[in-house]
C-alpha cells in the first residue's frame, strides 16, 4: 500500500450523530444532508436529485465562493435519474434525456453497491472460522458480538497511453540444425541450437492504464485492499444512499499527488529494450475515489476474539485474525520428546549394562537429552491464525 | 449538465466515452467544459470519390491537427509535405475511436495522402440519416455492418487529446517504412486543430484502414 498521507480530502463520519444541515433543497426548502464524501443527494422529501453548486464572487465566503445546492432532475420532465449507461452519463428514466455528471474537487466519487447483508456477512465469517484450519476449537463456534459496514476508500487513477517505443532487445531462438555424420548411411543427425539474436523493437502504444492506492489505513479495521480491475459495477456516491450506520472512511491524500504518481507509473516503457527511445504520452485523465464496501465482524468466546473482514461486494474473506489451536503442535512435541526419552533410556541402559564404549554411550545419551530440551525450550504457541486474501494488497 | 442540443433542444449523441457530444438534428457539436456545453459547427467533406460504393455512408470524425514539425534529413515527412502540394501538411487524428489500430492506420494512411478535401460547415444529417444499430446483440451484424453508431460517428477524442495523438500518427507515419528505426528526433508543435467528417463506408476488405474505405479520390487506387 503506498500512502502518501498528505491531507485530508474528505470528512466523513456517517456513524456520527447528524450535524445540523448544511443545505436546503431548492426545490421544496427542506433540509439535505451533503457529507463531504458525496458528490449529490436526494432529498428525502421531494426526491431530487442534487448537486453542489458554486457560486463565484461571493464576498462572504471565504474562499471567494459559496456553495449550495442544484437540483439536477431532468430539466425536460422533472424526471428521476439513473446511473446505468456508465460513469459519467445520467438517464432520465421518463423520457430519456441523458445528463452528464461534472466532479467538483477534481475528482468524482463512486461507490460499490454492497452486495451482502448483515446475516449473509455473517454466515460467510461463521463458515471459515468452522472450515479454516489451525483454529481454537472454542473459536470455531464463538457467538457474533459486532458486525459493522465499513466503506474503505481507494483512489483510482486513469490514463490512456498512447506512443511508440523504439530500440532493440536480444531474444534466444532455436534453430533446428541438420548434420550427416560421415562414413555412415544412418539419417542426419537434427539438434536444436540456440541463438541470441539482435530483434527491433516498434511497438505502438494507445491503451488505458489504471492506477490504484488505498486513500485509507485498511489495517486499521484489520483488513487489506481488495482487488481491483475497474470493469466492476459502480454508482455514483450519494448522499442517503449508503446503508443506515455504515461508516465511511475518511480519505487520505490529495487526487492531484494520486494523478502524478499514477501518470508516472503510467508512462514507465514496458517493451525492455535496450537503447530505448521512449516517445509516450498520457492523455483522458481521471481521478476518481472509491468506496469499496467491507463488513467487519468480531465473534467471541470466552477471552478470546476472532476479527474477520468479508469483503461487501463479492462476499470473500479478505482478512481474518482467530484465535489458533496448538493441540497439533503440542502432539507433535509430546510424540518427538517422548521418541528422544526413548533413545535416551536405550542409551542409558546400554552404558549400565556393558563394559565398553560406556563413555560413548553416555556422552550419545547426554547429546540427546540436550536436544530434547532445546527442542521443548524453542517450542511457542502460536496464538493467532491470520489470514489475507491472496490479491488483496 | 443535459445533453441537449444549445440549438434545437434536442438529445446529443454520445455515450460515457464521448469527449464531445453531436446534434443529430443540427449538426451542432457540443463541447464540455467548466461552463457547461459549448457548441460549435465542424466541418464535413464531400465524397470525392469515383468509384462505386454499395453500403450505407457513415461519417467518421477526424481531427485534423495544424503542426510544425522540425525533423531530420531522412524524415517520412518530407515525404507527406510533398502530397500536401500547395496546402499546408497536416497531421490526421481520427477521433471516432481509440483502438489503436484504427488510431494507427487510418491516421497514418490519412496523413500519408494529405487528401484534398471539399468542405462544407456543418453536418449532412438531413440527407443520409440511418438509426443507430445499438441494442442488436448478435455480433455477426457488425462484421457485416459495420459499427453501430449510426450515420454520424461519435467523437471520443477531445481538442487538447489531438495534440497528443498528433504525435502517436506523426510517429506511425515516420516507421512505416522504416525497418531499422532506433530513434526518431524530430519535434511536433500543433498549432491548430478542426474536426472533421470525412464519408466512409464500413469494408471488411479494407484491411489497411481498419475495414474503413473513405469516400475520398485519394483512396480510389486501393479499391480492389
Amino acid at each position: 500500500m503506498q500512502s502518501t498521507g498528505d491531507t485530508t480530502a474528505t470528512e466523513t463520519r456517517q456513524a456520527e450523530p447528524p450535524a445540523r444541515p448544511a443545505f436546503e433543497c431548492p426545490q421544496c426548502g427542506a433540509d439535505v444532508e451533503m457529507p463531504g464524501y458525496a458528490d449529490a443527494a436526494i432529498c428525502a422529501f421531494c426526491g431530487s436529485t442534487l448537486t453542489r453548486h458554486r457560486r463565484t464572487g461571493d464576498v462572504a465566503a471565504p474562499t471567494g465562493e459559496k456553495r449550495s445546492l442544484r437540483s439536477v432532475q431532468c430539466s425536460q420532465c422533472a424526471g428521476p435519474l439513473s446511473a446505468f449507461e456508465g460513469r459519467r452519463i445520467l438517464v432520465c428514466e421518463r423520457c430519456g434525456v441523458r445528463v452528464a455528471v461534472l466532479a467538483h474537487d477534481g475528482f468524482s466519487r463512486w461507490c460499490f453497491p454492497c452486495r451482502l447483508s448483515k446475516v449473509e456477512a455473517a454466515e460467510t465469517a461463521a463458515r471459515w472460522l468452522a472450515e479454516h484450519p489451525g483454529i481454537d476449537p472454542a473459536a470455531r463456534s464463538s457467538r457474533l458480538l459486532d458486525a459493522q459496514l465499513v466503506y474503505a476508500p481507494i483512489w483510482e487513477h486513469k490514463v490512456l497511453i498512447a506512443g511508440w517505443e523504439f530500440g532493440y532487445k536480444l531474444v534466444t531462438k532455436a534453430e533446428a540444425v541438420h548434420r550427416g555424420i560421415p562414413g555412415s548411411f544412418r539419417e542426419e543427425e537434427t539438434r536444436l541450437e540456440l541463438h541470441t539474436v539482435k530483434e527491433r523493437v516498434k511497438e505502438p502504444y494507445l491503451q488505458e492504464r489504471r492506477y490504484f492506492e488505498a486513500a485509507t489505513d485498511f489495517a486499521s479495521f484489520g483488513g487489506r485492499r481488495p482487488r481491483l480491475t475497474g470493469r466492476e459495477l459502480m454508482l455514483p456516491m450519494l448522499a442517503g444512499e449508503i446503508e443506515p450506520g455504515a461508516t465511511v472512511l475518511a480519505a487520505q491524500g490529495d487526487a492531484e499527488t494520486v494523478a502524478e504518481t499514477g501518470r508516472m507509473i503510467a508512462l514507465q516503457p514496458v517493451s525492455g529494450a535496450h537503447s530505448l527511445s521512449a516517445h509516450l504520452t498520457s492523455l483522458r485523465e481521471s481521478t476518481a475515489l472509491l468506496y469499496y464496501p467491507m463488513w467487519v465482524l468480531l465473534f467471541g468466546a470466552g477471552e478470546r476474539y476472532a476479527k474477520i473482514v468479508v469483503n461487501g461486494r463479492d462476499g470473500s474473506v479478505n482478512s481474518a485474525v482467530a484465535p489458533a489451536s496448538n493441540r497439533a503442535q503440542l502432539a507433535l512435541l509430546a510424540a518427538r520428546v517422548t521418541a528422544l526419552a526413548v533413545v535416551v533410556a536405550v542409551l542409558v541402559t546400554l552404558a549400565a549394562t556393558r563394559s565398553q564404549g560406556r563413555s560413548s554411550l553416555v556422552a550419545a545419551a547426554v547429546i540427546v537429552s540436550l536436544i530434547a530440551v532445546v527442542m521443548v525450550w524453542r517450542f511457542k504457541p502460536v496464538r493467532e491464525v491470520e489470514y489475507h486474501d491472496v490479491f488483496s494488497s | 449538465m443535459p445533453l441537449l442540443c444549445a440549438n434545437c433542444g434536442l438529445p446529443l449523441h454520445g455515450g460515457d466515452e464521448a469527449a464531445m457530444f453531436v446534434c443529430e438534428n443540427c449538426g451542432l457539436v457540443h463541447e464540455p467544459g467548466e461552463e457547461g456545453l459549448t457548441p460549435f459547427l465542424p466541418f464535413s467533406a464531400a465524397i470525392t470519390t469515383r468509384l462505386a460504393y454499395a453500403a450505407d455512408v457513415q461519417y467518421l470524425a477526424v481531427w485534423r491537427v495544424a503542426v510544425q514539425v522540425t525533423a531530420g534529413p531522412d524524415s517520412a515527412w518530407h515525404r507527406v509535405r510533398k502530397a500536401a502540394g500547395q496546402q499546408p501538411p497536416y497531421v490526421y487524428v481520427p477521433a471516432f475511436s481509440l483502438a489503436r489500430m484504427i488510431v494507427h492506420r487510418l491516421g497514418a494512411s490519412l496523413t500519408e495522402r494529405q487528401p484534398l478535401l471539399e468542405l462544407v460547415s456543418g453536418l449532412p444529417v438531413d440527407s443520409m440519416r440511418r438509426p443507430a444499430l445499438k441494442g442488436v446483440d448478435d455480433p455477426t451484424i457488425e462484421l457485416a455492418l459495420g459499427p453501430d453508431f449510426g450515420t454520424i460517428s461519435p467523437v471520443l477524442v477531445g481538442r487538447e487529446d489531438s495534440h497528443a495523438l498528433a504525435h502517436f500518427v506523426f510517429l506511425a507515419v515516420e516507421s512505416y517504412d522504416k525497418h531499422e528505426l532506433h530513434s526518431v528526433d524530430y519535434q511536433l508543435e500543433a498549432t491548430g486543430e478542426e474536426l472533421l467528417f470525412l464519408p466512409a463506408v464500413w469494408d471488411p476488405r479494407q484491411v489497411h484502414e481498419s475495414n474503413w474505405r473513405l469516400l475520398l479520390r485519394e483512396f480510389d487506387g486501393l479499391v480492389a
